[in-house]
C-alpha cells in the first residue's frame, strides 16, 4: 500500500506510540490520507526525490521522511536542544533513523572530527507517527546539515505558554532547495484551519560523509561523578573566568570534585564532596551507568 | 596494606583542563531541567557530560586544553 498514516492523535493527549512502516516505493501519485476531524490532519504531501550527486559521482536518492503530528505537551525538550545547540555551533547535523533522531556537532579543527555533542532522542516519545525511508534498506539513514539557529527560532513558538500549537508535523521536501518543512496547526475560532509553515534549508549529506557522525565510543575515564545542581556550579564557573581562560576538573573515586583556576595572582579551587558516583555498566561492549 | 593502597587510589585525583567559555556555554545551555549530569574525566584529554532525560541522551565532550 501507500506510505500514508494515519493517526487519531488528539492534541491533548501525549502520544508515545511511533508508527514505523516499512519502505515503500514512492506511490506515483500522493493520495491523501481519509481525515477524521479538522485536529488529525494527516495528508500526505508530495516528498520528491532528490537526487544528490556528489563530486564522486555517487547518486543518493529518495530520501524520504515525513512527520505526523507532534504532541506539543513533549515538545518542550526538542525545543530546549536545539536552542543548546544554536548557542554551540551555527552547523549541526540530524541524523534520523526509524527510532530515533540524533543532533550532531563535531568539534571544528579536530582531525578525525572529534564529536563536540551527541543528542539522541526516542522518536516514539516524542512522535506519534514517523515514516521514513532513507537511501535503501540496509541504509535506511537520513542525515541533512542544517543551521540550529534557524530552526531553533522556528520552535521558539513552543516556548511561549500562550500559544497552543493543535500539532506540528515535519517533513523532508523538495522546494527550491531541500527543506525541513513545518507545518503546524494554530488554534483557530472560525471553522478555518490555520497552518504556518515553516521553511528551514537542510543539507542532504552523502553517504561518504556519513562516517564522520557515528555514535562516538564511551572514553575510558578515570573518575566519575554525579554533578552537583548546574546552577549551583555554573555561578562558580562564571565566577572563575574572570581569573582565568581554562578551568581544571578534577575528580577522585570519593566523590569529590574540584574546580580550580589558575591565575598569576592565585589559586583558587572550589570542592564539592560526597558526590554520588554512578555504577557503570557494560552493555553489549558499550557501559551504560546504572541510574 | 593493600586496603591503604587502594584508599590511596581511591583518594587519587583525576584531572583535565578544559576552555571556560566552553563548559559555560553546556552549563548555560542546560535548560532540559532538573536532570541528572555525570561528568568523566579521561586523565589530561577530555571532560566527557553525559546527560539523561526521559528519552533524550546527550554527550558533551570538552577536549582538554593542555595537560595541567
Amino acid at each position: 500500500m501507500i506510505s500514508t498514516t494515519t493517526t487519531t492523535a488528539t492534541t491533548t493527549t501525549t502520544t508515545t506510540t511511533a508508527i514505523c512502516q516499512p519502505r515503500t516505493p514512492p506511490p506515483p501519485t500522493p493520495t491523501p490520507t481519509p481525515t477524521t476531524t479538522t485536529t488529525t490532519t494527516t495528508t500526505t504531501t508530495t516528498i520528491e526525490t532528490h537526487p544528490i550527486i556528489s563530486a564522486a559521482g555517487e547518486i543518493v536518492v529518495s530520501n524520504t521522511l515525513r512527520h505526523t503530528p507532534w504532541s506539543p505537551l513533549t515538545l518542550h525538550s526538542p525545543t530546549d536542544i536545539i536552542g543548546s545547540l544554536a548557542r554551540l555551533a551555527k552547523l549541526c547535523v540530524l541524523r534520523i533513523t526509524r527510532t530515533h533522531l540524533y543532533f550532531i556537532i563535531n568539534e571544528p579543527g579536530t582531525v578525525h572530527r572529534a564529536p563536540g555533542l551527541w543528542a539522541e532522542l526516542d522518536q516514539g516519545h516524542y512522535f506519534s507517527a514517523v515514516t521514513m525511508s532513507g537511501v535503501s534498506e540496509e541504509h535506511n539513514e537520513i542525515f541533512l546539515e542544517f543551521e540550529p539557529d534557524k530552526l531553533s527560532g522556528t520552535l521558539s513558538v513552543f516556548k511561549s505558554n500562550n500559544i497552543a500549537v493543535r500539532n506540528l508535523k515535519i517533513k523532508l521536501a523538495k522546494k527550491l532547495a531541500p527543506c525541513l518543512t513545518l507545518e503546524m496547526q494554530m488554534p483557530s475560532f472560525s471553522e478555518h484551519a490555520r497552518t504556518v509553515v515553516h521553511d528551514v534549508p537542510v543539507l542532504p549529506l552523502p553517504r561518504r560523509q556519513w562516517h564522520l557522525y557515528q555514535e562516538p565510543e564511551m572514553p575510558h575515564f578515570s573518575a566519575s561523578v554525579y554533578l552537583p545542581p548546574l546552577k549551583k556550579l555554573r555561578h562558580v564557573v562564571e565566577r572563575m573566568k574572570s581569573l582565568s581562560s581554562s578551568l581544571t576538573l578534577a575528580a577522585n573515586r570519593q566523590g569529590t570534585l574540584v574546580l580550580s583556576v589558575t591565575s598569576d595572582a592565585a589559586n583558587v579551587s572550589t570542592y564539592f564532596r560526597n558526590l554520588n558516583m554512578p555504577t557503570w555498566v557494560d552493555v553489549q561492549c558499550s557501559s551504560v551507568p546504572l541510574l | 596494606m593493600e586496603g591503604a593502597a587502594s584508599q590511596v587510589d581511591k583518594e587519587q585525583l583525576h584531572s583535565a583542563t578544559v576552555e571556560i567559555k566552553k563548559l559555560i556555554s553546556f552549563l548555560a545551555g542546560e535548560q532540559i531541567g532538573p536532570s541528572k549530569v555525570i561528568c568523566n574525566i579521561v586523565d589530561d584529554r577530555m571532560i566527557h557530560l553525559f546527560l539523561l532525560h526521559d528519552d533524550v541522551i546527550l554527550q558533551y565532550f570538552l577536549p582538554a586544553t593542555r595537560s595541567s
